[in-house]
């Protein structure tokens, strides 16, 4: 239900901002140009900010700093943003199914880095030392004073018996930085299994945000709130609900039962790929190499998205390099079985020579004539018509992801009587295997390696694509095909 | 892109990014305005009391040659007995005990105590718990208050102990 309800949200988005620049297909590289925002802001505040008066060099860089009061307040915009997108990104893997098997590091990573911008986030906040801070601060201590690992309770230092010592916030400010070191170390890692990661949105995008972003902090700036007094009660203060929600709850709670929720809640996201991943037995089996047929032209080597497959020398006394698949790492996106021009890689049921013999199969059970057109869809986007068998007038050949499909079913299909053969994939940004719909644009019209032969008319071969709410679309596409194909 | 499509872009972004910045400035109310709170916070170091006795021989027997003393000693710093009343009524009644593992480190006291905005009698008493047959004056100096504060909306009295932590002071 989560997906249906994510893919009508990306059609709605798609419909205002075209999958091309759709935001909700880039919220992991939105968090990370917000990161770049944030490290770039941060340097500039970082030259004003004095740990022996934190109040009063915050309220200068607000008042009397040049640009600080926006830069301050961009700085602020951009923190609140990666909690956003990061919360976006992270439902939009879970909903996709995408957090198991070999994407577990990726899920598992991403949780704690997201643990991690909370606590820079938090001690963002205590850095400017007012009521705010104050109550981020105080309940901290409460939570941490918990656990025994101070000698002397740190929530002594909120009491109000003497003055908050600049090592206090030397503490803090060298946490505010060090955090966003063990940030960079988290993306890497998120990142490690990704071929060819694309860390910014597309430019139209990355400075439409960011002109917003600054558009707004300009237009509605942060301003000071009341100055921390640890000898009265904060009665009310203007308050982050981004990083601050849990505040309100875990205030009227004892500290040990906030540490068995935080705790339950980190482990039950943590164990999300345990608890959704399939049965043993029942989940989708990684790709197999048939070593006689490889020629070691390292195309799916090239292709793969994880990068699972490498290079090894041949084991079968021939000299050269064999395509090896590291099983660990491979998510049986099968974009190898398109790569592989001898058809010599796949995962089961997949591989090209499974894929004519679907595709013979199919032209035996619908015999398509020369003004029909066969659909060749994505079971996971394509407007859902990949999960179903089409109509009697448009028949269906599903496929597990469209840069799965080797090239030669398409010249099957034609030489079978099809009058024309409609690709339809996910849409670009939101491909389930990340890098599908790239490498069947680029076999189908740009000559990459498994290309569509030169032989097969191009007019009757069309590439589509669309999310997996948008069956309009599709239908309108394979309605707009059919009538070219039948007006010659 | 639309002209149309770059409107409702604009226009989507705009509502999105203002949302954003509208949720990291939402005001709260963190109570009623009118509460304040009668703060306990002070350390004593204690005394620490060891307690001693001789090694059996099995006992020797089964340590290392070096470490074979006859006399096995463990310090620890005895717990308080910690009582606030407010007005006539008794609000605490609790044992403070030290800190650290083995139970020989500071004793800290940490408590808030809400009360209404006014005149109130506060009186505390904290006290060393002494292992029975202990001699006087043994175990760590007693604390007492008994005073009459007055509080005003918001804020917080502090009670902790003076400069030689040997009285409880108000500030």
């Amino acid at each position: 239900m989560s997906h249906a309800l994510l893919a009508r949200l990306d059609a709605a988005f798609n419909a205002v901002y075209t999958w091309r620049y759709n935001p909700l297909y880039y919220t992991g590289q939105l968090v990370i140009a917000a990161f770049v925002a944030l490290l770039v802001t941060g340097l500039y505040l970082l030259l004003f900010y004095r740990i022996g008066a934190p109040y009063e060099s915050v309220a200068r860089i607000t008042q009397q700093v040049w640009a600080g009061r926006w830069i301050r307040s961009l700085h602020r915009y951009a923190s609140a943003a990666v909690v956003v997108a990061g919360v976006l990104h992270a439902i939009r893997y879970f909903a996709q199914d995408r957090s198991w098997g070999p994407r577990a590091l990726a899920w598992i990573s991403g949780i704690i880095l997201f643990a991690l911008f909370y606590l820079c986030g938090w001690t963002g906040y205590v850095m400017v030392w007012d009521v705010q801070a104050q109550l981020f601060a105080a309940e901290g201590a409460r939570l941490f004073d918990f656990l025994p690992i101070f000698s002397e309770p740190i929530g002594r230092t909120f009491v109000g018996e003497r003055d908050m010592p600049a090592a206090f916030f030397f503490l803090n400010l060298f946490a505010h930085i060090a955090v966003p070191v063990g940030i960079a170390l988290g993306l890497w890692i998120h990142l490690s299994r990704l071929a060819r990661s694309y860390l910014l949105p597309p430019r139209p995008l990355l400075w439409g945000a960011t002109l917003l972003l600054v558009a707004v902090s300009v237009a509605w700036p942060m301003g000071m709130t009341p100055k921390a007094d640890l000898l009265h009660l904060p009665s009310a203060t203007p308050f982050d609900v981004l990083y601050g929600f849990w505040l309100p709850v875990t205030r009227a709670l004892p500290a040990g039962s906030v540490w068995v929720g935080v705790l339950a809640g980190f482990g039950i996201l943590i164990m999300i790929p345990s608890l959704v991943r399939p049965q043993p037995g029942t989940g989708p089996q990684p790709a197999v190499v048939t070593e006689r047929m490889c020629t070691g032209c390292e195309q799916c080597y090239i292709d793969c998205p994880y990068e699972a497959i490498s290079m090894e020398p041949r084991t079968d006394g021939r000299e050269g390099v064999v395509a090896v698949v590291e099983a660990a790492k491979c998510t049986a996106c099968a974009i190898c079985a398109g790569s592989c021009a001898p058809m010599c890689i796949g995962i089961p049921d997949v591989g090209g020579r499974d894929q004519l013999a679907h595709a013979r199969e199919f032209l035996t059970r619908h015999a398509p004539g020369p003004e029909d057109v066969v659909v060749i869809a994505c079971e996971r986007g394509a407007g859902g018509i990949g999960r179903g068998d089409g109509s009697p007038e448009t028949p269906v050949l599903p496929v597990p992801c469209s840069g799965s499909l080797h090239t030669s079913v398409v010249e099957v299909l034609l030489r079978g009587g099809a009058g024309g053969v409609l690709v339809v994939s996910c849409r670009p940004g939101d491909c389930w295997n990340r890098e599908g719909v790239k490498w069947l644009d680029e076999r189908v019209h740009h000559g990459r390696e498994a290309e569509l032969q030169e032989r097969v008319d191009r007019s009757r071969v069309r590439v589509g694509h669309a999310g997996a709410a948008e069956r309009g679309h599709v239908l309108a596409l394979i309605e707009e095909f059919r009538s070219e194909i039948r007006s010659r | 892109m639309s002209t149309l499509q770059r409107i409702s872009a604009f226009v989507v972004g705009t509502l999105a990014i203002i949302a954003i910045a509208a949720a990291s400035r939402i005001p709260i109310s963190l109570g009623t305005g009118t509460d304040a709170l009668v703060r306990l916070s002070w350390r004593v170091d204690g005394i620490i009391m060891e307690e001693c006795r001789q090694l059996t021989d099995e006992e020797l027997e089964k340590l290392p040659v070096h470490m074979r003393n006859e006399n096995a000693c463990i310090g620890r710093i005895a717990p308080y007995h910690l009582q606030v009343g407010l007005e006539e009524t008794r609000l605490v009644d609790d044992t403070i005990y030290p800190g650290g593992a083995r139970g020989d480190r500071p004793i800290y006291v940490l408590h808030d105590i809400p009360v209404t905005p006014g005149r109130h009698r506060v009186r505390i008493r904290f006290e060393p718990i002494l292992p029975v047959g202990a001699p006087p004056g043994i175990g760590g100096i007693p604390l007492y208050m008994d005073t009459v504060v007055t509080v005003r909306a918001t804020q917080i009295v502090l009670v902790t102990t003076d400069e030689n932590a040997t009285d409880l002071v108000i500030r």
